[in-house]
């Protein structure tokens, strides 16, 4: 799942964790300094203080680390806010990018897309082995297309040449790869066309066939170009443009263009 | 200070060949090497000609002084964000003249010397640095310099 989608759907949960786990922690912290005999009138207060008091070696460390474990996830996956601004600025990137486009203005939104790439050390996943260095999808233009099957590639940093797809050798590389002109995939294409979109696009061969083959074939793109992205100096991930438009993705306008440069010194205060 | 000179290298359109699993592909170079825009000023109080390096990102620096020039280095991506050089012991013209009499002798000669200086330095760099991957940003900043050398050096 993309980190905004995770982002805009636990951050209210965490945040009231977070908070209500702090204040729960000073009110028992609060509540051991008074002697439950002093209240004989109120059974109910009694029973509860004594509750509290009874229980506070426990209630104490679980409600500190839940409040801790609550801020820790939540800077991890990022404030809603943030992801908010980011996917408002590849939107506007996106257009900026494909206002000339030959064929983009009369297309779907999602037949163009951008794809912001974020490198992990480690990818939790119901997968096989390997779940180290990985390309993970944090955010995508659109408002569809935003589903937990956006691929996810290999950049292992120990073995760079077996990088996957134009993400992870646009990372690996921390080169800009332009890829247009890749054969159209389908159900009904031949080896030779499978095999030469994925030496291509660097991906397996048992990928891309198992994705055009399944009941709902996923559209491949035609075009994709890589922009290696870092945050203080550190290669941090990769932008993906893809088009199913198999005319080049102009450089010149992804680079030039004076969003590309907002867009990346934004990303770059908004990821640290 | 002097005000910052805009670069436009059209770096994007320089390609390199590159065979990746055995696929040969044109690699350009990454936005974050491509210097946007460029400065340059003498510290006459300290006889020093400074040049310094835009780019699109930041990132902390570290001087490093080899061979009477300082050079300034981001920490993690070791790219080039200026260069001072030292022009007294450079002892430009051969005989370490300050900077003020010779603007005004010999300007269109200085200004050929210090350039040549300052892509010198860039070169020792170059040199040192085996890495493919700064020697692209040391490359892009000393045409940018070689770009803007009129605006940088019109010291006469």
């Amino acid at each position: 799942m993309l980190r905004q989608n995770v982002s805009s759907r636990w951050s209210f949960v965490l945040n009231a964790t977070g908070a209500i786990s702090s204040f729960l922690v000073i009110v028992i912290g609060a509540l051991l300094k008074l002697n439950p005999t002093e209240y004989p009138n109120s059974p109910t207060f009694q029973n509860g203080l004594l509750l509290s008091q009874n229980w506070a070696w426990l209630s104490i460390p679980v409600l500190a680390v839940a409040a801790a474990l609550s801020q820790t996830i939540r800077s991890r996956i990022g404030s809603n806010s943030t992801w908010i601004t980011v996917n408002y600025l590849l939107n506007e990137y996106r257009d900026a990018l494909f206002e000339k486009h030959p064929t983009a203005k009369d297309d779907p939104e999602y037949f163009h897309r951008v794809t912001l790439f974020k490198y992990v050390g480690w990818r939790w996943a119901f997968a096989l082995w390997p779940w180290t260095g990985w390309m993970v999808p944090v955010a995508r233009t659109g408002h569809v297309t935003q589903s937990r099957r956006i691929p996810r590639f290999r950049a292992p940093i120990d073995d760079p040449d077996n990088a996957e797809g134009v993400a992870g050798q646009t990372f690996v590389r921390r080169r800009t790869i332009p890829m247009p002109q890749l054969p159209e995939i389908n159900a009904g294409s031949s080896d030779k066309d499978l095999e030469t979109y994925c030496r291509r696009a660097f991906v397996p061969y048992g990928w891309v066939a198992k994705r055009v083959n399944r009941k709902t074939p996923r559209a491949m793109p035609r075009s994709l170009l890589g922009i290696p992205l870092e945050v203080g100096g550190e290669p941090w991930g990769a932008l993906v443009v893809d088009s199913r438009s198999e005319s080049e993705i102009s450089r010149n306008s992804a680079l030039n263009t004076i969003r590309f440069k907002t867009l990346m010194d934004v990303l770059s205060k908004l990821l640290q | 200070m002097s005000d910052w000179i805009p670069v436009d290298l059209g770096a994007e359109e320089r390609a390199q060949k590159a065979f990746i699993r055995g696929v040969e592909v044109e690699l350009f170079a990454s936005p974050y090497d491509v210097p946007e825009a460029i400065r340059g000023h003498f510290d006459e109080a300290k006889n020093r000609l400074i040049i310094e390096l835009r780019y699109v990102g930041s990132e902390p620096t570290k001087v490093c002084v080899y061979n009477h020039v300082s050079y300034t280095i981001g920490e993690s991506s070791n790219r080039l964000y200026g260069l001072e050089i030292d022009v007294h012991a450079l002892k430009v013209d051969g005989i370490g003249l300050s900077l003020a009499p010779l603007q005004q002798r010999k300007g269109q000669e200085l200004s050929t010397t210090i350039r040549d200086q300052v892509t010198g330095a860039i070169d020792f760099l170059l040199e040192r640095q085996p890495l493919d991957i700064i020697h692209e940003n040391y490359k892009l900043a000393k045409d940018a310099i070689l770009a803007k050398q009129d605006q940088l050096f019109a010291v006469a």
